[in-house]
């Protein structure tokens, strides 16, 4: 599995491509545009005139922010930019032109397709930034390996999610010391090893047990490759007692982690858990659904042998 | 009305077209193999084209013997281009098969154009007419020649790089294109084989070639062999052997056009234009660059693909398709594959192939595409010049 359709819809807006050959408003109602670079490898969107032209993200934000009605967009997706350049070319402008796009709430960096980019091969920028440049939004996502230089404050942000490969260690430490006081929704993608993931379950007991978001309603520790491993620590842990929303999507869960998860009497006081893409045997999987809590347990994932060891892959991986 | 056939008698293609005769009231055809024709001369054609009113071309593909024969007969002019590796004729004729490998695919060419030239003598010796006419195959079958062909036309194409000689000379030409993600398409090939999905990373230059295909090395060096398993390629030296052994044969490189993912999956179109219309279509759905249906990839829900798009889109998807095909005014029928952007509103041709209406159990209008193609050629009026579009 990846990343291989563009958000049609997000947050409540739909999404529509933002056409440079005949910008729409950008307030239209209950819609929300996204932004991408044109060069080369996109020609075929320009073919009538075959010269290949190259349009630059940071073109295309500004063109978008000088457009009449962008000061109350409410929200953007932020696609493909240059192969190869950081977030930044797509940071910079969007402070750059951070009056004219005061009214955004929701904001998605780097919403690549596997056809645009390999995930892992997307390269984020510092974040920090930009949320301290748009007080105003309320949610927030980052595809690609994601980049924090620095805990941040911010007082009115609902929703965080970090589609990732792989999540840096700092990234989890700098999120730690961040001030979330609105925040209820919560994403991480751990990922695996290969592509730059560094949590181990110890790392995220600040996140289960210290209370760090009081409004947090829905956690996602997805795409996790220890989350066995994580699991007797989160069966544990108050955040259950907290939250209705439990995702653990797209990750190794086996058996093992999953026997634990079931022994803890937390679990059932939840409103929604959802595990697809796992590893559990079929009776492991009629347990859960037995639970009398709305259980997503689909996309069962066989187990592969490589030299007589069980490989199991996280779903967002190459 | 009597249609000669030529083709691999054992091959599904000559059932599917015998059926279609019947399925219209024709007779059934009269056969002719590739490896008779190719042992006998224009001769032995134009004999059993005399009685008949109109020839189908069909593959030389899936047969080894006539394989080597297209080789052999190409060893003259592959020596004398001096660029690609060759094999003399004699030796050519007693190659053993070794199935899969990617070899000769240019000597390859040279044999199967000098065969379709020949086609065109007996044609020309006897009056008869091609639904599709051999000058139009063998330019459908140099994927360069017939991307600049459509580009000529007006036909929106992923942009053109070249036709790199090997894995050096490609870099070089990403640099200067400023290019990072590209195809490599072998020109002579097809379903496919030897396609490379390259990536190199603007940045920090990592690489990555997705295709499917193995590298065998042994003392003699490295050989590569088609797979219905798709590898990604990593390492310099799997990327150096695995882009010098594509470009040896003759490929065409292009930019990467980002297709359109749906339901998790990326996709493209395959359409098959008869008469100037576009007709049967495929929804070509894949978990990874490459979408060819016969590496694990899945057929798509074409309705749902069509009400994601539109009508506008379809419409212009279709006329898309009808403008490619009528880069081939003489061919009855063509079947392109076509690229649908990420904005499900702009497209790009990737290729038209002479062969590609191969697509069991898709009908339109009640038709499968051999019966629609031959009924299409029944009804034009003027048959070896097929209506423009509507």
């Amino acid at each position: 599995m990846a990343f291989y359709d563009h958000l049609t819809h997000w947050r409540g807006y739909r999404v529509e491509d933002f056409d440079l050959a005949a910008p729409q408003r950008p307030d239209a109602d209950g819609v929300i545009y996204r932004l991408a670079h044109q060069s080369s490898e996109r020609g075929g969107f320009l073919w009538r005139k075959i010269t290949w032209e190259e349009i630059k993200i940071g073109q295309v934000i500004a063109r978008f922010a000088n457009q009449p009605g962008a000061d109350r967009s409410p929200g953007l997706i932020i696609g493909a930019w240059e192969p190869g350049e950081e977030a930044e070319v797509a940071i910079a402008p969007l402070i750059e032109h951070r009056r004219r796009l005061a009214a955004l709430r929701c904001l998605f960096l780097g919403e690549f397709t596997q056809e645009e980019n390999e995930v892992s091969w997307i390269l984020q920028s510092d974040f920090a930034p930009l949320l301290e440049a748009f007080p105003g939004l309320a949610h927030f996502a980052v595809r690609g390996v994601p980049v924090l230089g620095k805990p941040v404050r911010h007082e009115g942000l609902r929703s965080l999610t970090l589609q990732s490969p792989g999540t840096p260690k700092d990234v989890v430490n700098q999120l730690r010391q961040s001030v979330f006081p609105e925040l209820e929704e919560l994403d991480i993608y751990t990922g695996t090893e290969d592509y730059g993931g560094e949590i181990e379950p110890d790392d995220l007991r600040w996140l289960l047990f210290d209370n760090p978001f009081p409004k947090l309603r829905r956690l996602g520790i997805r795409n996790c490759e220890v989350i066995d491993a994580l699991a007797p620590i989160l069966a544990d842990a108050p955040v259950l007692d907290q939250i209705e929303e439990l995702d653990l999507s797209l990750g190794t869960l086996s058996d093992k982690g999953a026997e634990a998860l079931l022994a803890s009497p937390r679990l059932a006081k939840l409103k929604q858990i959802d595990l697809h893409h796992h590893y559990m045997s079929e009776p492991m999987m009629a347990r859960w659904q037995a639970l009398g809590v709305k259980v997503d347990v689909g996309d069962r994932q066989e187990d592969e042998e490589f030299d007589g060891e069980p490989m199991r892959a996280v779903a967002i991986a190459e | 009305m009597r249609f000669a056939l030529l083709a691999n008698p054992e091959n599904r293609r000559a059932s599917f077209f015998a059926a279609a005769c019947g399925r219209l009231g024709l007779p059934a055809p009269a056969v002719i193999s590739w490896d008779s024709f190719l042992s006998g001369g224009p001769e032995t054609l134009a004999a059993t084209l005399r009685g008949c009113d109109a020839l189908r071309i069909e593959s030389p593909g899936e047969n080894w013997q006539v394989e080597r024969r297209l080789i052999a007969l190409g060893a003259e002019a592959c020596a004398a281009e001096g660029i690609h590796p060759s094999i003399a004729a004699g030796e050519a004729i007693g190659l053993p098969e070794d199935r899969g490998r990617v070899r000769f695919g240019r000597q390859w060419y040279h044999g199967w154009c000098a065969a379709l030239e020949r086609v065109g003598e007996a044609m020309a010796a006897t009056g008869i007419p091609a639904m599709n006419p051999p000058e139009a195959i063998a330019l459908m079958f140099d994927k360069a020649a017939a991307q600049a062909h459509l580009a000529a036309t007006g036909v929106p194409i992923p942009r053109p790089l070249g036709t790199p000689s090997g894995f050096d000379n490609l870099l070089a030409m990403m640099a200067s294109a400023r290019v990072s993600r590209l195809f490599l398409k072998p020109c002579h090939g097809s379903s496919g084989a030897g396609v490379v999905a390259f990536q190199r990373h603007a940045n920090d230059g990592r690489m990555l070639a997705i295709c499917p295909a193995e590298i065998v090395r042994d003392g003699a060096g490295a050989r590569l062999y088609n797979s219905l398993r798709v590898t990604r390629f990593t390492t310099a030296a799997d990327l150096r052997a695995l882009i010098d052994a594509v470009c040896a044969e003759r490929a065409h490189a292009e930019a990467w056009f980002p297709k359109a993912g749906f339901r998790g999956r990326a996709f493209d179109l395959r359409v098959v234009v008869i008469g100037g219309e576009a007709r049967h279509c495929v929804a070509r759905t894949s978990a990874g660059p490459i979408t060819n249906l016969h590496l694990g990839n899945a057929r798509g829900d074409l309705d749902a693909i069509c009400r994601r798009m539109g009508d506008e889109a379809w419409h212009e998807a279709r006329r898309v398709c009808q403008l490619a095909a009528r880069a081939f005014p003489r061919c009855a029928y063509a079947a392109i594959d076509l690229l649908v952007g990420t904005d499900f509103a702009s497209f790009a041709v990737a290729e038209v192939n002479a062969f590609g209406d191969l697509l069991p159990g898709i009908q339109s209008q009640g038709q499968d595409t051999y019966t629609a193609a031959l009924a299409a050629w029944i009804d034009s009026p003027e048959p070896n010049k097929p209506p423009p579009a509507r």
